[in-house]
């Protein structure tokens, strides 16, 4: 064998399973007029997919996949959106940016340029406020520069990152200005889903406090320590503050701050190595989530 | 394979077997690229950086262009003397992409500027150009194919100085557009020499960078 077919064999990887898929594949459904059953039921299986692929990632066994999905999904927030009685587009939407801009700490290779600036275009379908999102994301995941020579490095990683968003942004204004379509209010009508209840400003941030075991052990226990998590942590509150922004419904925002709570968790170095608090992150999220449901009157609901 | 000209290896054994190259086309290793193909030889690529010096005054960068373009016309022209031979020698596969290469550069960029000025009349001053037969589907199908290929231009070319870690050239990828513009320009300049001085060998000025070269 030659050099150069040693190299390309080298250079001869397998394909990946295409992050944004699921998102896109469950919206098409929505655009091609399935029932608001089978659209619901798609969007929660694209949710359950991206979790899949995270906790994979993160090289858990199978036993323990199977238990932090259950865990996962016995949240109220994704309870409700599974029973019907909160929207799981926004899970969906918070679940795509923390997974890609997780890899995008991780490793800044272009794919996951890719992945994170089109999962910032994603968002924007999928949430009435997803440029709101995009807007804060975008500095946290490139960074302040810290010297003139780094400010033309971050003004440049700036620029490609913004990049598919501000295409998606301006396809978006020309579609509302030219035959006043708006993709998230469509998807949210192709699903039935409830009207919002009245938002609680203090809950809704509150509800941050899902991700926070997750979080909480990323920071305290030294060997988890990674970027990442951070960055879950801030596309939570992205989501908080955007779900704030258009009034949305309180068990909506908690299904998106409990997809964000896996992610945290898939995002922790060598985490395989830490099963049983990962396991603990997801119980003590799905506890606190439905003490958090139950304390809702506590807030004047 | 197109060869280019910056960092080529081949073997002195074949070079002679097919008798060297044709001296008088004008990119004469993208034609070697095309023959050495018609005759059954491999070429590959080695995973290696070749630092050359780009041209960066535009007179001088279009000359540039306008002899490679140039270039691939001629080569174009030779090899398409006998299409069924193009096709028997080097496979159908082979030869779409010697189309899609050689012929498909060369025409995107003298066809580019005439789309361009039909979007800009038809969609901005409202002319009907081509009457009615250039329908609402038509129309918005040309739209989009003209949005979406230059975003995808303008996204990759802003993609690969990041694979090699020049953040800072990142946003010159947005200037890709008007790159477009000045490669119809040189290709225009090419047809005309390949009709008035076919052989004419223009050459590139360099050194004019003081930018330093750091492998």
């Amino acid at each position: 064998m030659s050099i150069a077919e040693a190299t390309a064999r080298a250079n001869t990887r397998w394909p990946e399973l295409p992050s944004l898929a699921a998102p896109i594949a469950a919206m098409a459904l929505a655009f091609l007029g399935a029932p608001p059953i089978a659209v619901r039921m798609g969007a929660i299986a694209a949710l359950a997919f991206m979790m899949l692929r995270d906790l994979n990632a993160a090289r858990f066994s199978p036993a323990t996949i199977a238990a932090l999905m259950i865990l996962t999904f016995a949240q109220a927030g994704l309870f409700f959106c599974a029973s019907g009685d909160a929207s799981p587009w926004p899970a969906l939407a918070a679940s795509t940016v923390a997974s890609s801009a997780s890899s995008f700490a991780a490793r800044r290779n272009p794919r996951n340029v890719i992945l994170l600036g089109g999962s910032l275009a994603i968002v924007q379908m999928l949430h009435v406020a997803g440029g709101v999102i995009a807007a804060i994301m975008l500095p946290v995941c490139a960074g302040l520069p810290r010297s003139i020579r780094e400010a033309q490095r971050t003004a440049g990683l700036y620029a490609l990152l913004i990049f598919i968003p501000a295409m998606m942004a301006v396809l978006l204004a020309y579609l509302h200005h030219a035959i006043g379509f708006e993709p998230s209010g469509f998807l949210d009508a192709s699903i039935a889903a409830p009207a919002p209840s009245h938002s609680n400003l203090i809950f809704m941030i509150t509800a941050v406090a899902l991700c926070a075991p997750a979080i909480w052990l990323a920071v305290s226990v030294k060997s988890l320590r990674r970027i990442p998590g951070f960055l879950v942590g801030a596309t939570a509150g992205a989501m908080t503050i955007a779900a704030i922004a258009a009034a949305s419904d309180i068990k909506t925002l908690l299904a998106a701050i409990a997809s964000c709570s896996v992610a945290a968790i898939a995002s922790w170095r060598r985490a395989a190595k830490h099963t049983q608090l990962a396991l603990a992150a997801g119980a003590l999220a799905a506890i606190v989530s439905w003490l958090l449901i139950a304390a809702l009157p506590l807030f004047g609901d | 394979m197109p060869l280019g000209g910056t960092s080529n290896h081949f073997r002195t054994s074949v070079l002679r077997a097919i008798h060297g190259w044709d001296a008088f086309n004008v990119t004469e290793d993208a034609d070697l690229g095309i023959r050495l193909a018609r005759l059954g030889y491999r070429a590959m690529t080695l995973d290696s950086t070749t630092f050359e010096e780009a041209t960066n005054r535009i007179g001088n960068w279009v000359k540039q262009r306008s002899r490679w373009l140039k270039g691939y016309m001629q080569t174009w022209l030779v090899h398409m003397r006998n299409p069924r031979a193009l096709f028997r020698h080097a496979g159908f596969r082979g030869a779409l992409a010697f189309q899609l290469f050689i012929g498909g550069a060369v025409a995107s960029a003298l066809i580019n500027p005439l789309l361009w000025c039909v979007f800009i009349a038809s969609h901005i001053w409202g002319v009907a150009l081509l009457g009615p037969a250039y329908g609402y589907v038509l129309a918005r199908a040309s739209l989009m194919s003209l949005i979406a290929g230059n975003t995808l231009f303008t996204y990759l070319a802003m993609l690969g100085p990041y694979r090699r870690g020049w953040l800072e050239l990142t946003p010159y990828g947005l200037t890709a557009p008007f790159y477009w513009l000045l490669i119809s320009i040189a290709a225009y300049r090419a047809l005309w020499q390949l009709m008035t001085r076919p052989f004419h060998w223009e050459k590139t000025q360099h050194g004019t960078s003081n930018f330093p070269v750091t492998p």
